[in-house]
């Protein structure tokens, strides 16, 4: 494909220099904080009462403050707050291309379109694998010191792997069917179709899931497979995987054909 | 190999809601040419540009650069081709030199120094480092037309590139742009609101009205078509006018609040002496006595005006051709 190097290499360029994939990353940063701070309160309530972290009749209903307790509420906001962070990332990916009209040296370029829009997508994942990599080193260490300051039961590497390797892969499902916030940040010319698809997507997700419908719809499998319907729902089969494959397949092809074929008059 | 480095063949766009921005545009670019492209806001200039860019796709006919159809699958073309489509842009966030590196690398250019020399040649060294998102608008279109320059294209295609340059920067460009066609052989496609700018620079020029080509002309015919007057000054109008009657001219214009009296017969063209000769001799000597020539921007006007009048002469509607 003509020029896949060199709009790969200016994808990573503009990435590094922008303030947006930092921000993801930030955000991303915070649900081990937050993880950690609900292990904190969970253990001593009291105490996180005095110290202002909770309110004086509020309760938490996050469980008990154990490993798998953090590891499922790292894992699940990985999952659901995944969607939405990596969309913000994708639709600027996309649609700062129309929003800043430099669109109109991307077409008339030697580097084909196809080679643009895959680029953008590999840096967006890449970039996002990146963060979801960073998230979990960072909850395992704030695991590990909230272990070592006021013990955290329940330590086991196998339930921590298996609670990490859940949210990773949900992490690569959420981050394929990105390619649909790409297609409408597109379609959309700038941020704001992209980002009102990722929320319709999120919504019709809880809703489906809710129904019992969540496994064949593909937006909501990521969450089922981070573990969000509890440890005794069934698993995701084989079937809903391909499902999502195919339409993060689909969202790629769609994204191509867009811009290889809709006028650019921005 | 074609002998055009620019060539549509009837081409068409429709946009939705039924406008009809270009009807049926023939071009021809010859290599080397500075083609001139002229036509008022709305009349399809940055449409056509953009079909020959592949931004927009033709409702019918087609466009071909160094005869290749432009085609949005087929990139290649654009190695031989820069251009600079209506306001200059660029990721605010990258300095000046990141920018030019973006473009240096989906052009696919090797030579990094090129960079280096382009930001030289557009006058662009202090502001090197600084992020495009703070330069002005000025600066901005400096940056635009040295990416347009970055790979030394074959074919320039300019869409108002004296866009917020001061007049120092007016000239500069104009004199790259000619060099570039003189020294290197580069055509050069520009459409431009600066007609004044464009008769200084084109070697040939068309004229887009309502998305059809009225007008295509070269230097010469150029000057073939302009209307030459002498103007003349009097106190007295009306025995200037009788003087100049009685030798054989027929004067135009001319009142008491200041309009000169004109001449546009060769006669008087050629000795405006003889002229001025005529009316000493009958008492009225000239005020004023001076050859106009129309400019660009005359000629633009008046061809403008008449195909406004003709059109509101001969409705209906071309659009349903096409449409149909």
């Amino acid at each position: 494909m003509n020029g896949l190097v060199a709009a790969f290499s200016v994808e990573l360029l503009k990435a590094r220099r922008s303030r947006v994939p930092w921000a993801v990353a930030a955000g991303f940063s915070l649900f081990p904080v937050v993880g950690g701070i609900f292990m904190l309160i969970l253990k001593d309530p009291e105490r996180a009462r005095q110290l202002g972290l909770l309110g004086a009749k509020a309760q938490l209903a996050a469980g008990t403050a154990d490993w798998p307790t953090f590891v499922a509420l790292i894992s699940q906001a990985v999952a659901i707050g995944g969607a939405m962070l990596f969309a913000f990332l994708f639709a600027w990916l996309f649609g700062r291309e129309f929003a800043d009209r430099t669109v109109r040296n991307l077409v008339a370029s030697p580097t084909s379109r196809a080679a643009v829009v895959i680029a953008k997508v590999a840096v967006g994942s890449a970039w996002s694998m990146a963060i979801v990599g960073w998230t979990l080193v960072l909850a395992l260490a704030i695991g590990l010191a909230i272990d070592g300051l006021v013990g955290l039961p329940g330590w086991s590497g196998a339930v921590v792997l298996h609670g990490f390797a859940g949210a990773a892969a949900a992490a690569v499902m959420t981050i394929a069917l990105q390619s649909f916030t790409a297609f409408f940040a597109g379609v959309g010319r700038g941020y704001l179709a992209g980002l009102a698809w990722a929320v319709l997507a999120v919504f019709l997700a809880q809703i489906l899931a809710a129904l019992g419908w969540g496994a064949w719809f593909p937006w909501s499998v990521p969450a089922l497979v981070s573990g969000l319907a509890g440890p005794d729902a069934e698993p995701v089969s084989a079937g809903g995987v391909a499902i999502v494959v195919v339409t993060a397949m689909l969202g790629l092809v769609a994204t191509i054909q867009w811009w290889q074929r809709a006028d650019q008059t921005g | 190999m074609s002998e055009f480095a620019v060539a549509t063949f009837g081409v068409t766009k429709l946009y939705r809601g039924d406008v009809l921005a270009v009807d049926r545009v023939d071009l021809r670019v010859a290599r080397g040419e500075i083609y001139g492209f002229l036509g008022p806001n709305g009349a399809g200039k940055s449409t056509t540009i953009r079909m020959l860019l592949g931004m927009v796709a033709p409702t019918a006919g087609h466009a071909a650069l160094f005869g290749e159809r432009v085609r949005a699958d087929a990139p290649a073309v654009w190695r031989r081709v820069g251009h600079l489509v209506e306001s200059a842009t660029a990721y605010p966030e990258l300095s000046v030199r990141e920018n030019l590196e973006v473009a240096r690398r989906l052009q696919g250019v090797d030579d990094r120094a090129s960079i280096a020399r382009l930001i030289d040649q557009l006058g662009l060294v202090e502001y090197a480092d600084r992020r495009a998102g703070t330069l002005s608008l000025g600066n901005l279109q400096r940056l635009a037309l040295a990416r347009a320059l970055l790979h030394e294209p074959e074919l320039l295609i300019l869409d108002e590139p004296a866009n917020g340059l001061d007049p120092g920067g007016v000239i500069e460009v104009r004199e790259l742009l000619r060099e570039l066609a003189q020294q290197r052989g580069a055509t050069v496609f520009i459409s431009s609101h600066i007609l004044a700018e464009v008769d200084r620079l084109a070697t040939r020029i068309g004229i887009i009205h309502r998305g059809r080509l009225i007008e295509e002309l070269d230097n010469e015919a150029l000057e073939r078509h302009r209307d030459v007057r002498l103007e003349i000054g009097a106190r007295d109008f009306a025995a200037a006018e009788a003087a100049l009657r009685q030798a054989g001219f027929l004067p135009g214009g001319g009142d008491a609040q200041g309009a000169f009296l004109e001449l546009r017969e060769h006669q008087a063209i050629a000795a405006p002496d003889e002229i001025a000769r005529i009316l000493v001799e009958a008492g009225s000597p000239p005020t004023h006595l001076a050859l106009a020539r129309e400019t660009l921007e005359d000629h633009f006007m008046r061809l403008t005006a008449q195909t406004n009048d003709a059109t509101e002469a001969s409705t209906p509607s071309k659009r349903a051709d096409v449409a149909a």
